[in-house]
């Protein structure tokens, strides 16, 4: 692992397009402003992993008993067209 | 075009209803090529009684290539009346906000004889209906990832 000595305000660049940069350092606690491209996904580690656990339960859990079929009709899928749209908000 | 499934057999599907998931999702890397399936109304039923009794608010989320990868979702509004969240418009493409449609991911979990579900309120499945793309979005805020959704004892064995 590479470690590196920074300053408040002080950058580091990873590869040609992420740039992290340290806001601020108090007693126990490091706020760090990243830029970088769209396609780089950035998040917390603790969160990322407990959405990664989720969808691995959430899979595994997912057995046709709980949404029977209604009569025989057979399972179609949805159009795009038909794919349920967010209620607009008021105001 | 026909694919394969473990749950609901062979399924006829139609190019405008394959959503592409360009990054896949948390847990399961590389492209991955979806369809929506109607579930039906919770168990639970919280299905409005004046509503279209054959609206679905579950959907299956099956995967194209791998028969046996599925997900249960839910309309999260049609449960979660107060979820109220904002998506970034740079995580979806710049989509019109009118295009989206949004899903929370069901998880199952059976304890001794009880089932218990749970609904992933803080990375919902965010899917441009224009382009048909799906990213899984995880929100930078407090909704739960175990957000109650239905407990109940099963009716029979499996």
């Amino acid at each position: 692992m590479l470690i590196l000595t920074r300053r408040t305000g002080e950058s580091i660049r990873i590869g040609d397009d992420i740039t992290v940069t340290v806001i601020e350092v108090s007693r126990d606690q490091l706020r760090v402003g990243i830029d970088a491209p769209r396609h780089i996904a950035v998040h917390r580690q603790e969160v990322y992993e407990s959405i990664q656990r989720e969808n691995e339960a959430a899979r595994s859990s997912g057995v046709a008993d709980v949404t029977p079929n209604r009569g025989d009709a057979p399972r179609a899928a949805v159009s795009a067209a038909a794919m349920p749209r967010r209620p607009r908000r008021d105001g | 075009m026909q694919i394969a499934t473990t749950r609901f057999g062979e399924i006829e599907i139609a190019d405008d209803e394959v959503i592409t998931f360009p990054d896949g999702l948390p847990g399961f890397a590389g492209t991955r090529t979806m369809v929506l399936i109607g579930g039906g109304a919770l168990p639970g039923d919280h299905a409005d009684p004046e509503g279209d009794p054959d609206a679905n608010v579950l959907f299956w989320m099956q995967d194209t290539v791998d028969p046996d990868l599925a997900f249960l979702t839910l309309v999260p509004w049609e449960v979660y009346p107060d979820y109220d969240i904002d998506i970034d418009p740079s995580d979806v493409d710049h989509a019109d906000p009118d295009d989206l449609c949004i899903l929370s991911i069901v998880t199952v979990r059976r304890e001794n004889d009880a089932v218990r579900m749970t609904s992933n309120l803080l990375a919902p499945v965010v899917i441009d209906t224009n382009t048909r793309t799906g990213r899984q979005v995880i929100l930078d805020d407090t909704w739960p990832v175990h957000a109650p959704l239905a407990e109940s004892a099963p009716a029979g064995g499996a």
